[in-house]
Parts: C-alpha cells; structure tokens; sequence
C-alpha cells in the first residue's frame, strides 16, 4: 500500500521542480519570420561590483533594429537601471509575432522587477520593432 | 461571496480589436462583508493587479494566435523546449499588443 501511495506521488512531481517559474512575452504581432534578420536581437551589459552591482554600459547585438536601439539615449537610460535586477532582453522574432522577453522568475519575482520604468523600456522596444515592420513590409 | 461587478470599474475596450475579453475575478471580489483577507495566489490576477496598480489599462483576453503559437525562435541557446502559456493580458495605449505570462513545463 506504502509502494502505491509513493508511486501515485512520483507522478504528480514536476520535472522542473516544486516551484513554478514564470517568464513574461510582451507580444507584437504580425510575420515575425519575414524579419528575422533585421528584428533578431539581444541586450549585453557590462556590470561593476559583486555585492552592491550597477550596470556601467548596455548595448544591443543582432540585426539592423540595434542601430535604432543603441541610438535612443532615453532607451540606454531606462535599461541602465531596468538591467540591474534583470537579466538581458531578447527581441524574439516567431512565426506570427515578435517576442521580447528576459530570463525566467519565481513567483515572487515576476512583478518585482516589472516597474514603470521597465514598461517603459519594454513600450519603447516594441515601438521600434513595429516601426521597421511597417518600414520593410 | 458576491462580487463588486463584472467590470471592476475599468474601461471595456475589447471590441475595437476584436480581442475576446475573459471575466477574471479581483482581488476586491473576494473581500464580502465579514471576510478576512487572504493572500493572493493566482499569478494573472497578482500580474493584472500590479499592472493596474501602475495606472495602466490592463485586461486579460483570450489569444489563441498568441497563446497557441510558436513562443521561442530557438536563435538563443537559453529557450526552453517545454512551456506552457498561462494568460495573455492586453494593456491599452501600449505599442505592444499583449503581454502572454508563460509558466515553464
């Protein structure tokens, strides 16, 4: 009876762990595949300190979108304190949308980290990647 | 435990995108006369609370282009194979048309 009660629990246990981790899409629609090239994109950062962190510099990698990025000082600003409790973003081009994402989180962590500031930085991405959709549509 | 309204007080502005919006339950909605507080452990409504909280429009909707859809390209090495989507939450005067909360696994 032991045996089956054990076997009906290691079923239920999740291959990930106990913990669910979330990770939040901030979604723009239309063919995210046509632009690949162009909107396929990731932060970098340089980070000082070990304990007391600070983002020093950010930048975009990728397509022909990081030129707008990296020139948009009020973009560098936002992510500069956006960044330091974060993890990188990535602009994610798929099939029928474009996907700008960062790391997993627990629970916990998914609205701490998501301020006005980071929306902000988030609004001003997605504004960029529709502009280069209507541009080269 | 009757709830305040269906609406919660916010604008309802799902029809000029055709976006299906979906009743979700408020945090305000549980509160009945007599009711203690509890904690909050529905992940959309904590998203959807904090989003207002920041003065935003936010609603949840149903999405199935979005919520069915591919969600990595797999051009990054840390995208997970296995995901699910929880929600899709709509926010108005955003560039962004949603926010989709995927839960890994």
């Amino acid at each position: 009876m032991a045996m089956e009660d054990n076997n009906s629990t290691s079923t239920k246990l999740h291959t990930y762990g106990a913990l669910p981790f979330y990770q939040i899409h901030f979604v723009v629609k239309g063919d995210g595949k046509m632009f690949e090239e162009m909107l396929l994109a990731r932060t970098r950062k340089r980070v000082k300190g070990v304990l007391k962190k600070s983002v020093e510099d950010v930048w975009w990698e990728g397509g022909k979108i990081v030129e707008r990025l990296n020139n948009d000082s009020r973009l560098k600003h936002l992510l500069l304190s956006v960044l330091k409790g974060e993890d990188d973003i990535f602009i994610d081009p798929v099939e029928n949308a474009v996907r700008i994402y960062t790391r997993f989180k627990m629970e916990s962590d998914v609205t701490r980290h998501l301020s006005k500031e980071a929306i902000e930085a988030y609004n001003i991405i997605a504004g960029y990647v529709k502009s280069i959709m209507r541009e080269f549509e | 435990m009757k709830g305040k309204g269906a609406d919660h007080g916010v604008m309802d502005t799902s029809h000029r995108r055709g976006a299906k919006r979906v009743d979700v339950r408020d945090e305000d909605e549980h509160k009945g006369e007599g009711e203690e507080e509890y904690l909050e452990s529905d992940i959309r409504i904590i998203l959807l609370n904090h989003l207002r909280r920041l003065g935003l429009d936010a609603y949840i909707v149903s999405d199935k282009e979005v919520e069915e859809g591919s969600y990595y390209s797999y051009y990054f090495t840390s995208s997970p194979r296995v995901v699910t989507s929880v929600c899709c939450i709509k926010v108005n005067g955003m560039n962004f048309d949603c926010i989709n909360l995927l839960v890994r696994g």
